[in-house]
């Protein structure tokens, strides 16, 4: 196994939140002032096929956030090199929630509808950061619900950070698609996920009129400003769809309850604020990636987060199995990382050792 | 594309022509300091993409006599050698069939990284290769490295060793604009100005665009934003085969754009730029020959054997201490 890198010596990792075909995500936060103490999510990258060099996604990745400042868009604070294995770990502002999540957490507690200013401020920020990405000609192409990051408690409380710039592609020329934006509008809404069984393609051969019937579970006026908004995102026909910029200013975010900056508080008195529960966190991996072999420890205050994990039964990922992210994608799945026998391991292609 | 007003291109990559020289001077003489501390320049770069300074050669001090030290190179030698293999550069690219854009961005990749090295301390021919390999990843052009080596027969490992030292070095920076869509854009919007026939306008594009490819190989796109350069073309295209009232068209764009520049400063960058393409000099292969040998020295080549009858001959030539060679320079 590696020696730690000098540059992780700036952090204390807590562990791993998520992964998926680009590599993993920890959860650090900074040893030392001006910001000691501050959460940070470190992503790291798999290297590419053998010979291939640096991750072709990272670099991109990088490039993009490096042209990019918004109040809706994650915020890079830094990059570090792991010359070891030519590897490259970004460094972002943690985000506590995710869309997933807060769908997910609707969704699995049944009759715990979603707060109307909180689908609203969630859709305008949303709407917001896209708008910006697509003046800068910049198109996301993998928006999905958990790469839709909410900010926790902070000053940034209840703020929309979109996330995962590793297939955003950078256009000469104007392309005024809505079509990611038109899916994660609707998820939030019904909170079930309505294309969860079909594939993209499927559902886009499919008429508009025929994507609004499947919301038939929706509660939704068809009269209403909401549905207005929804019919003209899930609008077949591209040039015909409604842009990011025309959506912010769309009637539903001129009526009450007026999105807000921060999403998961409402303004209004009496409104019951939701306690979302935090993001687990896999204490039990390492930042080689290695799960490690001793059975898992009971959760202990020393390396979990302050405060534990309320309401997350189960959190703590007591049966050692690793923790897809953002499950629900199915082209995802076989890439998903392979298992390595135990103790080979990162699970990434053998080292090079350095000369010295 | 991207707002160019936003962009790192722009905030970061143009500089005063006065901070330019200071730039080529600062690595210049980093290079020439670590010449006489190590007896070498070369920065080693390892199969993991690290950096590590030379070994101080150990009889570097004491044997040594002044005859056997290598001598560095001069700001306009390192110059040479820049223009040297941005000319390979663009050839390379020509072999590969790469689009317009790969060529540019290389190209640009390339300028910025020797504004933070100098030649002395990585080998152009390497730092050439990678910054195409670069563009080419960036640009989702993929060739693998393994491809691109063998079609110019070099060792891809190389590319490979020196990619992450590019991408630091270009600070992550790798979003660039090239002219060549600017003069698009400016060639739309001349059309609908003064509405010249297909042919004329044609022809005014065809000549500026060649006119960008001699920009592209000066130091005009360290110094101007990419807009300038592409008027900078179509002006001196114009002068070639003159289709419009360039004077009146500045204006026109000057005054659309709302911009607080006068047309005298435009026209002096302009000019300026001109003056970069006349005053360009490609080295002869005199120039070459010398450069090369003291590059040799200077890379500490003189352990392997295969280099050590030339480093005898050139031994005898460099017989002046290196205050004098660099007054001859």
């Amino acid at each position: 196994m590696g020696e730690k890198p000098e540059w992780l010596q700036q952090y204390n990792l807590i562990g791993k939140i998520g992964e998926g075909t680009y590599g993993l995500v920890f959860l650090a936060k900074t040893k030392s002032p001006p910001n000691c103490g501050k959460s940070i999510a470190i992503k790291k990258f798999k290297q590419s096929k053998d010979g291939d060099g640096v991750s072709p996604t990272a670099i991109r990745e990088i490039m993009l956030l490096r042209e990019i400042t918004h109040e809706n868009v994650v915020k890079l604070v830094n990059v570090h090199i792991n010359h070891n294995d030519m590897s490259l770990y970004l460094a972002f502002d943690y985000a506590e929630h995710d869309l997933y999540e807060i769908i997910r957490h609707h969704r699995d507690k049944g009759n715990n509808m979603i707060n109307q200013y909180t689908v609203k401020s969630l859709l305008w920020q949303l709407l917001n950061g896209l708008n910006y990405l697509h003046s800068n000609w910049i198109i996301h192409r993998d928006l999905k619900p958990s790469n839709i990051l909410v900010m926790g408690e902070g000053e940034e409380h209840g703020v929309v950070k979109i996330a995962d710039f590793g297939l955003a592609r950078i256009y000469q020329a104007p392309l005024k698609t809505l079509f990611d934006n038109g899916v994660v509008g609707a998820e939030a809404k019904s909170t079930s996920n309505p294309f969860q069984l079909d594939q993209l393609d499927k559902i886009f051969k499919g008429t508009s009129m025929r994507i609004l019937d499947y919301m038939g579970a929706v509660p939704l006026s068809t009269k209403s400003a909401s549905f207005d908004l929804l019919s003209k995102m899930l609008e077949y026909d591209p040039r015909k769809r409604i842009t990011a910029a025309q959506a912010i200013e769309h009637d539903y975010f001129r009526s009450e309850p007026l999105p807000g900056r921060n999403a998961l508080v409402p303004s209004q008195p009496g409104e019951k604020v939701i306690n979302y529960p935090t993001r687990p966190v896999d204490t039990n991996t390492d930042f080689e990636g290695t799960t490690s072999l001793q059975p898992p420890q009971p959760v202990t205050s020393g390396n979990a987060i302050s405060g534990g994990m309320p309401g997350m039964g189960g959190g703590m990922n007591p049966g050692n199995i690793p923790m897809p992210r953002g499950v629900a994608q199915p082209h995802q799945q076989h890439h998903l990382r392979r298992k390595d026998p135990p103790g080979t391991g990162t699970g990434y292609p053998p080292q090079q050792k350095s000369r010295r | 594309m991207a707002d160019f007003q936003s962009s790192s291109h722009k905030a970061k990559w143009i500089f005063p022509p006065q901070q330019l020289a200071e730039k080529y001077k600062a690595t210049n003489n980093r290079a020439k300091q670590m010449l006489e501390k190590y007896g070498t320049t070369r920065m080693r770069v390892d199969v993991d993409g690290s950096l590590s300074y030379p070994e101080p050669q150990v009889n570097m001090t004491e044997n040594a006599d002044k005859h056997s030290r290598s001598k560095p190179i001069s700001v306009e030698e390192e110059q040479f050698m820049r223009v040297y293999y941005e000319y390979k550069l663009r050839e390379v690219c020509s072999a590969f069939y790469f689009p317009h854009k790969i060529q540019a961005t290389a190209l640009i990749y390339f300028k910025r990284f020797y504004l933070q090295w100098s030649v002395m301390e990585h080998d152009p021919k390497h730092v050439m290769l990678t910054c195409i390999y670069a563009a080419c990843k960036i640009e989702e052009n993929h060739v693998s490295a393994e491809e691109l080596g063998k079609g110019i027969s070099q060792d891809h490992q190389m590319i490979l060793n020196y990619e992450m030292i590019v991408y630091q070095s270009l600070e992550f920076d790798l979003i660039v604009y090239a002219p060549y869509r600017s003069v698009e854009g400016f060639v739309a919007d001349i059309e609908e100005f003064c509405h010249p026939t297909d042919e004329n306008i044609q022809k005014l594009k065809e000549i500026a665009v060649a006119e960008i490819d001699k920009i592209m190989f000066t130091d005009a796109p360290v110094l101007f934003p990419p807009g300038q350069l592409a008027l900078a073309a179509l002006q001196s295209a114009n002068e070639v085969h003159r289709v419009l009232d360039f004077e009146s068209y500045l204006r026109r764009v000057l005054s659309r754009q709302n911009s607080t520049h006068m047309i005298s400063e435009i026209s002096e960058s302009l000019l300026a730029i001109e003056n970069l393409v006349r005053k360009y000099s490609f080295p002869t292969e005199k120039d070459m020959k010398h450069i090369n040998r003291k590059l040799k020295s200077c890379w500490g080549h003189n352990s392997h054997d295969d280099n050590k009858k030339r480093e005898k001959k050139s031994k005898h030539k460099s017989h002046k201490s290196t205050n004098e060679k660099m007054a001859q320079d």
